[in-house]
Parts: C-alpha cells; structure tokens; sequence
C-alpha cells in the first residue's frame, strides 16, 4: 500500500470527520508522540496527518499539528513498516500513538527492492529478518533452519540442523550471536535450534570470503542479531508446539529494556508416560536467554545456553548422552565523530558427556574472549582494526579403548585424561575505499592469529572489489585465505612426530546482482571456489575425514551423521595433517514479486571433493555432503488480511556413497566384510520433497494469537538417506528419510 | 549428540527377529579355518584348512566325490599393511602364496614369510613384534571354488615367539536340553548350550583366562542367536556357553556347526548332526 493512497484516504476521512465537527471556535494544536506498540520506541518519519494537514516525526517520534481544529478530531498515521492507524482525538490534547508493526501473515517481505545503492567493499551475503524466515514453509517454524534455503547451502539428511555451505563441512562455518561464538546451532536431532525464533532480529549467512573482521573459520559465517524487548510496558508471549513449549517475556528494566526467554521440549514426558517394558527413552532439550539493552542502544547484556539430554536404554543396554553450553557477554558500541568502536567481552562453559555402556567420554570447555573493533569513517571509505582474543582450558576425560594405532606404528602416549589450555590471539585491519565517483570500492585486509592448540601463527591476507554498474547492477570478487585450527578432541590422539597444523583454505567468489523495480524483484549469481589444504586425515586408512574407504561409514547418513557431530563428539582417530580439498561452484537466485505471491527460486551447482593422504588414496573423492545439483522453489502469498499460505519445493541430488563391489567371510571375527567399490563413487536417489505451511492470526483486545501448521514431506515421498544391507552384503535397501512431518504451533503475545 | 540419536535409532530398529539370517545356511560357505597349531611360532610352520558347509552338511576337500570343493588357494599377507580389501591390500604377486595338497590343507613357514616379506618392514621388527604379549598378527586368504561361484574368506593368525601357549579352543560337548542330542521333534524349541574345555583356553598375561565365543550355523531349523559367550565368572575345566534356542526344521538330518574363537586367534570347528522326526 502506497503512502500517496494512504495519504489521500487519510485526507477524506478527515475532511469528512472535520465537516461534521466543525466548530466557530479557534483551531487549537494537536501534539503527541508516534511510538512502536510493541517495543514502546519513538517512531522516527511517520506522517501524521488530521483534515488537510500533515507532518512527520521528528527524531524523538514527536509531532506538532498547528490550528489542527477544534473538537474531536480523526488522526491517520502512516508508517514504512507499521500498519495505518486511524485514532480519534480531541483538539489541543497531547496524545501517544501506537503504530503496530506489519501484520507478520499479510505484510511479511520477502522481497525488499532498493534500487538506489551505496557500494562498499564488503562481499555480499543472504540478509533475512525474523519475519521473513518464520513465514517460510518447510522450516518448522524454526528460523535458522531457514538458513538451509538459502543458495549455496547443500541438504542435510533427516531435516537435522548442520549447514553445508558452498561444499564446506559443517564445522567449517561458524556462528555467532551479537559478536559471542555460539558452539552448536541445533538442539540434539536438529529438531530445534538453540534460540526461539522470537528472539532472532535478523540474521545473515556470508557463504564464503567474509572480511578479516573474523577468523579461525574455513568455510561460511553465521551473524544472528537478537531481538530488543518492549520499551513501554512488561508484556509475556509464550508458544505450544508438537515439541515444546517456551515462554518470554519482555518489557522495561533498569533504565533500558529486557527480554526473558525459556523453552523445553516434553517429548520426554510424553514417552515416559508411555507404559514400556524395558525399554526407556528419555530425550529432552532445554534453553534459555535473558537480554537486557540500555535506552540508547549503545550497552547490551546477554546471557543464554543450552542443555540437551538423551538417556536410553533397553535392560542391558544404556546410553547416556548430555551437552550443554552456556554464554555470558556484553556488548558496548558507541561513536565519537567519525570514529566508531564496539567492545564485546564474553565466557562460555561447553560439556559433553557420552556413556555408553563402560565406556565414557567426557569433556569440558571454558573460555574467556574479548572482541573489540575500532572503525573511522573517511570521505572514501573506513579504516578498521581490531581484535580477536580468546582463551580455552579443555578438561578431558576418557574411558574408552584407544583407537587403532596404524601399522608399524609405536603406541603414543595418551593421557586419559587432564587438562589442556590454549589462548587464540587475532588481529586484524582493512581499509575500504570507494572511487571512480563512489561507484568502485577496494576493501583489503589482513589478519593475523596464533593459534593455541597448534602453536603456530598464521597470516590471513584478503581482498573483495565491488562494482556499481548502474544503480541496479552490481558485481562482486573476492580472495582470501582463511586458517582454521584443529577441534581440541583431535589432539587427544596424535602420533609422534606428526603434530596437527591448521588447516587453511584459499576462497574466491564473483558475483554479479540485479536489482530492479521493473523485474520486481533481484537475481544474483554468484561463482565460488575455494582450495583446502592441511585438512585433518584419518592416519590409518588414509581416509579424509569425510569417507573411510573399506569401512561400512563410507557415506549415506551414518556418514553423514559422523560429519555433523564432529565437533562435539570428535572424530576418534589418529589424524594427520595430510589432506586436500577443492570445492567449486555456480550458485542463481531469482526472487520476485508477483502480486500478492512472493518468493524465490535458488539454484546451486556445486562440487566439493577431498583426497586423504596421497599415500593411501591417490585421487580426489566427493566430500561425504557433495551435492552437484539442489534447487529450492518457495513462494507465500496472504489470503485475507489473517492468512497466509506457503509451499517450498527441494530437488537436490542424492548424498555419494562408496558401492559395495563384493565380500569376504572373516573367520575370526565370524562375519561377513564388505569389498568397497572407489570411494564415494555412486550416489543416493534423487531427493525431492514439497513442504506447507498454513498461518492464521487472531487479534484481539489482550493480544494476539497466531496458529501456524508446518508440513514437511507433505506427500509422504520416500526419499533415501542412507544404504543398509543384509548380513552377507548381497542385497541392500535404502534408508528412509523423514516421513511427512507436520509441526503445529501456538504463539500467544499478550 | 546426532551419533547418540542415530545410535539410539538403531537400536530401536533392532527388532527380536525369531532367528539370525547369517546362522541359517542355503548355500556353501566356508565358516572356518582351523590351524594347527593354534599359532604360527617363530622357526617353525602351520597347517590350515578350510570348513567348507552348506545346508547339508559339511563339504569334502578336493576331489574327494560329489560333495567335495572344486579348488582351494591361500595366501599369506605382509604383516605390514592394513588389509581391508584382500584384492587390493594382499593382491597374490605381493603375498606368500601357499601349496594346498589333496586333502586341503596348506602349510605356512614362518621362515618363508619372513623372508617374503622382508622387504615391506623394518628390520628386526618381525621378530620382534613376534615377541609382544599379542604377537604379530598375519592375514591369510583363502579362495575357495565351490559349485560354480568362489568364496573368499579371511584368516587372521598369530606369529609368536617360541616360548608362547597357544592352544586351540576345544569343545566338550554341545548340549540340546541339558544333555546329548537325541531325536528332536519338527517345530519344537530346544535349549541348546555348548561346552568347553576349559584347560584348552590360554591364560593370558593377567593372569586371566582367555575369553571365547561360538558362532552357530545350520542348515535346518533356526537358532536365536549367532554368537553365545560363556559368562565372565566361569572358571574351571568345563566352561559353559549361555543357552540359546534351536528350534527343529523338517524331518531329516539337520547338521549344527560351532565355530569357536579365543583372545589369541586360535580357532575349532565342530560339526553336530542332530536327528530331526
């Protein structure tokens, strides 16, 4: 709705209103404020406008309305962003106006075109609001899982949490909430991710040749911005799905606002109710988050974590699995002139503990890190610096039978158990300048890190160009090198002699993007490559971490699985630093508006590859989650002012597994051992699946309530994640992926 | 936590199927390679062969009438390397090949493979490894031809020094209800548990007796479980294997292979014809 129609509608009402209150005394003023009803926070440019007049907020949200009238008056505010307001008030009176934010079924934007650009020299990203992503059909609601709809980013089997981008492992991309490095981004399963939905501001995935801003990272970057609370007055909301339950609350403290979250799953509850004869299965997840903003914005407090559980159990068998985390940090930015900075220090604490049986892993984490930038605007551009310190002491304790030594080799000393302590120092600066009448912009940068668990320093230079064609086309490059250290559990068991480097990664991206009002809507295009050195490789089969050749791990979902779990559970092996990887690519994405339908449609070709140690494994084989082809078609449109509807349709090629070529009798072990075809050779079925999703609103006096109903796999296609076989290897079936999976939901804001 | 979810799925998928698939035998499969001695010794040589079976009994060595195998081939690998794939991590030009005579057996020199495989590792090693509480384990495959097809299978033995016990697990008896298989009735279930001999389990460096297991097979019938282990407590010359169930196949002579491994690669196969009306 445009504000020129808006404008003249507010105009006849109030001509209308005026005639029939017309009064003979003298006109008085109206004044007020126009403020955010949900946030309580002054509404900056809004037009307010009674009879023939209209002005727009100033800074504070304030406004003045000279001779306005006399009497009642009928008052039409309008606001980017807000739904229009039409509110009676009496001449002369001082009054607040409450502007609510777009219904989140009927004004929810997918696609926000700019044609007009400033260019800079950063790279470009995927940018995605909380509304946008919890409108999202397929996504359970669950706004980081939308990440997985985004190009570039290959499926995961199961609908488990994880992100493959642009060929990178999963813990190649790091996340990080307000500047504070979040250590998982899904509860167990990936049925959920650590943070609500309500608590997501927006978020934004840099697939590849990210700035030196950050580090220590190989593959992509995850930057989520947390959600402020009300300004005005304490309001709770809460949520009720097939999962889980969670509350939040929000509302003015201590000079500046606060936000409360908490939610738990109960499907454990459930199952325990359930009557069972030995059989015992006790999953649950919990997590929680308090927030609190100064009024100025300019001082951020927050705290969350995780607890995850899993006890199960069938008489003689047990396992126990718990990992939690949590993070305390402050986030302080200010500006003074043309020189802003921004400080945040942060702690965390992870565990891990795994008991299976008689064997047991169990490790701990604290860290302590500080984040500061510093970043002067100039007439061309900004220079930045930086620093990116982070301390670890890693506690360990392992019952567990070593793993296989390989051969000839002599056993290393392991400690069982102990204490490790490394300190990450990074420091970082680029300068970013704009020329050729702002049109062109050159951003390099260096950063340079030492890195605790491997004791060594790394230099990290980088470069990205941007190009403002016209004001819709730009293109974009990049360059970079970007070292990644081993995970601490890797360290456990090394061999003498064969210490573990970082691994490092050479990126490079070209991109062009098209912005336009009369395509109604973007196309961007974007070409990556990257080269992986130094990876970390399995010393006994040679295997890069991705495929074991010979081993029944040798793709599909338990390889899959191992690959996503690695950075909390470890890898358990030998490794050395002997392994390469190349991945490369073409990544389009078209989003248009048409009507009222919005949407996109991504299409990614890429290839990711990996080579174990030269000796054992001669050639290049496909990265466990290599997929060549995978396209996402989502579209939503509104029904009505209290509806909206949505489907998303996923083709992607199938995950490669390794072929089983024969089999051999083991008679010591009395089984039957499979001979594997070349690694990672063949591949799963096609994938194809077709998610809806269906909201309604209600609103009312005390608040509002939204229903929303999530399916996945709403045709019910069987789809193959994974190959098991029978007990001599002569025939195998597939492994079923997720069946058609609804998730329905409450939220309730009061 | 996802590996601990996919492991408690596959648990969970573990259904109590009435019988394990590998136990039941429809066509010939080699089961066993038993050794004499249990281990190789430094200086000195062992015999192996290989337990051919299908559905109705055992098969005979080469040339032996209409139930016997077509040709048997072994070869021994180098210590040296990590056999996964035989054909690729044991091909025959890089391994010890071995002469089988006519009643199936081969015999393996440990003097002939340290020399064969001199070259792969460092000097001194092989004697030494030899030495190590656990000796030096050497893979041995076998290729069987057998009506048609040929079957490959693997052997796992031990090269010690010359003063280290080795000896093969020997079964005492294999009970059907407590006592000596008598004539079973078609459908019905049966106890059926396995003896040992507990002086022939090797006493290991603890001090400790050596831990076994017997895998199961047969051609009739069906049996709960492949492998039964004797409880850790049992100690004394007769070592008994936890119960399982057998349930009789149709009328006729249903044969029962045990196959019995211990800690230190020695290895015994029986074969029990049991009377089924």
């Amino acid at each position: 709705m445009s504000r020129s129609w808006i404008t003249s509608a507010a105009v006849l009402v109030a001509v209308g209103a005026s005639s029939a209150y017309a009064q003979p005394a003298p006109a008085r003023a109206l004044t007020g404020s126009v403020v955010d009803a949900t946030t309580g926070l002054p509404v900056v440019g809004a037009l307010v406008a009674t009879g023939v007049l209209e002005v727009t907020t100033d800074e504070r949200g304030e406004f003045v309305l000279a001779d306005a009238g006399t009497g009642w008056l009928d008052v039409v505010v309008v606001a980017d962003g807000y739904d229009p307001l039409v509110q009676r008030a009496r001449a002369g009176a001082r009054i607040t106006l409450k502007l609510s934010a777009n219904s989140l079924l009927g004004g929810a934007e997918l696609i926000t075109i700019e044609e007009t650009r400033e260019v800079d020299g950063r790279p470009p990203t995927y940018d995605v609001t909380a509304d946008v992503v919890r409108t999202l059909p397929g996504s359970g609601n669950d706004a980081l899982k939308s990440l997985q709809s985004l190009p570039g980013t290959a499926r995961v089997p199961f609908g488990l949490g994880g992100l493959v981008v642009r060929g990178a492992a999963p813990r190649d991309t790091n996340i990080f909430l307000d500047g504070i490095e979040v250590p998982i981004l899904y509860h167990f399963g990936g049925l959920a991710s650590f943070l609500p939905s309500t608590m997501i501001d927006s978020m934004e995935l840099v697939s590849s040749g990210y700035g030196v801003r950050y580090g220590r990272g190989q593959g992509g970057l995850v930057d989520i911005r947390s959600r402020g609370g009300r300004a005005d007055r304490w309001t709770v909301g809460s949520e009720l799905s097939l999962l889980d339950a969670s509350a939040r609350a929000e509302g003015p403290a201590l000079g500046g606002t606060a936000s409360v979250g908490l939610r738990r799953s109960f499907v454990d509850a459930v199952l325990a109710a359930v009557p069972t004869s030995d059989l015992t299965l006790l999953p649950r997840y919990l997590d929680s988050q308090v927030r609190w903003q100064s009024r100025s914005g300019k001082l951020t407090a927050l705290l969350f974590g995780a607890d995850d559980g899993i006890a199960f159990s069938t008489g003689d068998s047990v396992l126990d699995a718990r990992q939690s985390f949590v993070r305390a940090g402050v986030r302080y930015a200010d500006k003074r002139g043309a020189t802003g900075f921004t400080v945040v220090p942060w702690i965390g604490f992870d565990r891990t503990a795994v008991v299976v049986q008689e064997s047991s892993v169990i490790r701990s984490n604290a860290t302590a890190a500080l984040r500061a930038t510093v970043q002067h605007t100039l007439d061309t551009g900004f220079v930045a610096g930086g620093l990116d310190l982070q301390a670890n002491r890693y506690a360990y304790q392992l019952a567990t039978e070593p793993p296989p030594l390989p051969p000839g080799a002599m056993p290393a000393p392991t400690q069982r158990d102990g204490t490790r302590w490394a300190a990450d120092l990074g420091v970082w600066g680029e300068y970013s300048y704009r020329f050729a009448g702002d049109r062109f912009a050159i951003q390099p940068g260096l950063r340079g890190d030492r890195l605790g668990l491997t004791n060594e320093w790394v230099l990290d230079p980088r470069l990205s160009f941007r190009q403002l064609l016209t004001p819709a086309v730009t293109l974009s490059q990049s360059i970079g090198r970007y070292h990644q250290p081993p995970l601490a559990t890797a360290i456990d068991y090394q061999l003498p002699g064969s210490p573990l480097r970082a691994s490092y990664a050479w990126q490079a991206t070209a991109g062009v993007s098209v912005v336009s009002e009369r395509l109604g809507g973007d196309i961007n295009v974007t070409a990556f490559g990257a080269a992986l050195r130094d990876l970390p490789v399995d010393a006994v089969t040679g295997a890069t971490p991705t495929a074991a050749p010979g081993s029944a791990a040798s793709g599909g979902a338990s390889a899959a699985i191992r690959d996503l779990t690695e950075e909390q559970l470890g890898r358990y092996a030998y490794q050395t630093s002997a392994g390469r990887g190349r991945t490369y690519g073409i990544e389009t994405q078209v989003r248009r508006r048409v009507g009222p339908v919005q949407g996109w449609i991504a299409y990614t070709y890429s290839r990711s590859f990996r080579q174990g140690d030269p000796w054992s494994m001669e050639s290049y084989a496909p990265y466990i989650l290599d997929q060549p082809h995978v396209l996402t078609a989502l579209a939503t449109m509104p029904l009505g002012s209290r509806w909206r509807v949505g489907a998303r349709v996923r083709l992607a090629s199938g995950n490669p597994i390794t072929p089983t070529t024969g089999r051999y009798f083991d008679t010591s072990q009395q089984e039957f051992v499979p001979l594997s075809g070349a690694a990672l050779s063949a591949r799963l079925p096609l994938f194809a699946q077709l998610d809806v999703r269906v909201d309604r609103e209600w609103r009312r006096s005390w608040g509002t309530l939204k229903l929303f109903l999530d399916v996945q796999n709403v045709s019910n296609r069987v789809n193959a994640e994974g190959v098991s076989y029978n007990f001599d290897y002569t025939s195998q079936q597939y492994t079923r992926g997720l069946p058609v999976f609804p998730s329905l939901g409450l939220e309730l804001a009061l | 936590m996802r590996l601990a979810l996919l492991a408690l799925v596959a648990l969970v998928a573990c259904g109590d199927d009435a019988s394990d698939p590998i136990t039941q035998l429809t066509a010939p499969r080699v089961i066993a390679v038993v050794t004499e001695p249990s281990a190789l010794v430094l200086d000195a040589s062992i015999s192996l062969e290989a337990v051919t079976v299908d559905e109705q009994g055992p098969r005979t060595a080469v040339g032996t009438g209409d139930r016997s195998v077509s040709a048997v081939r072994m070869r021994a690998c180098s210590p040296w390397r990590v056999v996964a794939d035989p054909g690729r991590d044991c091909p025959a030009e890089a391994a010890l090949a071995l002469v089988v005579d006519a009643a199936g057996r081969a015999t393996l020199d440990a003097a002939a493979l340290a020399d064969a495989v001199a070259a792969d590792g460092p000097p001194g090693a092989f004697a030494a490894l030899a030495s190590t509480p656990g000796g030096l384990p050497v893979a041995i495959i076998i290729d069987v031809d057998v009506d048609g097809t040929t079957l490959l299978v693997r052997r796992d033995i031990a090269l010690v020094a010359p003063d280290a016990v080795r000896t093969n697990p020997r079964v005492a008896e294999v009970r059907v209800d407590g006592g000596a298989p008598a004539s079973l009735v078609a459908g019905q279930a049966y106890e059926l548990s396995i003896v040992l001999d507990g002086t022939s389990l090797d006493v290991l460096p603890d001090g400790a007796r050596e831990q076994v297991r017997a895998a199961l097979y047969s051609g009739r019938g069906e049996l709960a479980d492949h492998i039964v282990e004797p409880p850790d407590s049992q100690v004394g010359e007769v070592v008994l294997t936890s119960p399982t169930t057998y349930t009789a196949g149709a009328a006729g002579t249903a044969w029962l292979h045990v196959v019995v491994t211990d800690e230190t690669a020695g290895m015994t196969s029986v074969a029990v014809p049991l009377v089924v009306e």
